[in-house]
């Protein structure tokens, strides 16, 4: 059975460095979106919120980066998705989620776009 | 110590994890470069990577829970997020989580993990110097030509006061650890590269916790600390299995 193997190491150093970011700036993500909130019944709640989806987005891309060469279009999914989730917390005014999205976006971007080669098993 | 890296007005990096991050990569890409040296299936190599991500999440785990532990903290979600790490705990979650998935995938725990030693190795030497630039794992005061003032801010200062030239440990660990590694890649035998990482690491550190300042936890006997103790463990771990590996390389 032959399957596509990805060739480039972009995805993986973009998944990493966004991953080990993504952390911290969902910390941030939390506390800034608490502090804006900070009048409304619900602030809690949605600072939670954004550090939950913060953390989970850069658990997603920093796995998606990991498999960039051995699956790449689970790979790609998994960065955009955690694009997606470090884009969200940006509302919340929180700019290191800003660097860490980008770097997701432009693995996610690679992990589709990179050169690939068949391999059989 | 700079605990940031301004980008701009708005984005400042944190040193800490960045470094991390850099170890991390250079340590997958070695990884990868071995895998393709040592010409490994690629549905071998793609579940290899499937464990060690998992096992990544327990070394996490574990090196969130060690601290606590460590500090003699209340377990609680709380302390959890603001702890910080133990190299021990993660190594040890990370070992049984990794022997656990390599069982499940069908891998040879003892070669996959020689594979991946140098690169674990490579990661935490960059780890340490990410800690110097946070200012954590700081050293006792010395006199020492390589004794360094940490700024009034920091976790050093706080302890022993403002201008105090304290011990670098996190470079003295990461200088030892980057000869490590030049050494397991180059010196060692495939086969005993863990037994020589575990006996090396463990005399190492034992010694090195003498010359840490910063909080080196609590345990059932005061004379030596939690990391003293598990050195020892490591040593011992790392002695029967160069023995045994002298025996079956004969």
């Amino acid at each position: 059975m032959s399957k596509e193997r990805g060739t480039s190491n972009v995805p993986m150093i973009m998944g990493i460095i966004g991953g080990v970011l993504g952390i911290p700036a969902a910390f941030c993500s939390g506390a800034c979106a608490s502090v804006i909130t900070s009048g409304s019944a619900s602030s809690g709640e949605i600072g939670s919120f954004y550090l939950a989806a913060a953390i989970i987005g850069a658990v997603l891309g920093f796995i998606g980066g990991l498999l960039g060469k051995k699956s790449p279009k689970v790979a790609g999914i998994l960065m955009l998705l955690g694009t997606l989730l470090a884009g969200i917390t940006l509302i919340a005014g929180n700019m290191l989620a800003l660097v860490v999205a980008i770097l997701f976006l432009l693995g996610g971007i690679f992990c589709f776009t990179q050169d690939k080669e068949e391999v059989t098993s | 110590m700079h605990q940031y890296l301004y980008l701009s007005k708005g984005i400042k990096i944190p040193l800490y994890n960045l470094f991390i991050g850099i170890g991390v990569t250079f340590a997958f890409l070695y990884l990868d470069k071995q895998l393709i040296e040592k010409k490994i299936d690629f549905n071998k190599d793609r579940y290899l990577y499937y464990s060690i991500i998992i096992s990544l999440f327990f070394a996490f785990l574990g090196a969130k829970l060690a601290d606590i532990f460590n500090k003699n903290l209340r377990v609680s979600l709380n302390n959890f997020y603001r702890g910080g790490f133990t190299f021990y705990g993660g190594l040890i979650f990370g070992i049984i989580a990794f022997f656990i998935m390599n069982n499940f995938f069908d891998l040879n725990n003892r070669y996959y993990l020689n594979l991946l030693v140098p690169s674990l190795v490579l990661a935490h030497a960059w780890g340490r110097i990410g800690c110097f630039f946070a200012g954590c794992c700081f050293g006792k005061p010395t006199g020492f030509i390589l004794g360094v003032v940490f700024p009034e801010n920091s976790l050093a200062s706080l302890k022993y006061g403002v201008g105090t030239a304290v011990h670098p440990t996190q470079l003295y660990e990461a200088f030892f650890l980057f000869i490590l590694f030049f050494i397991l890649i180059s010196k060692v035998f495939f086969k005993k590269r863990i037994s020589v990482y575990l006996i090396s690491y463990s005399i190492f550190r034992f010694f090195i916790e003498y010359l840490r300042g910063d909080n080196r936890g609590y345990f059932f006997l005061s004379i030596f600390s939690p990391s003293q103790i598990i050195s020892v463990f490591m040593l011992i771990i790392g002695f029967i299995l160069f023995q045994w590996d002298s025996i079956n390389c004969k």
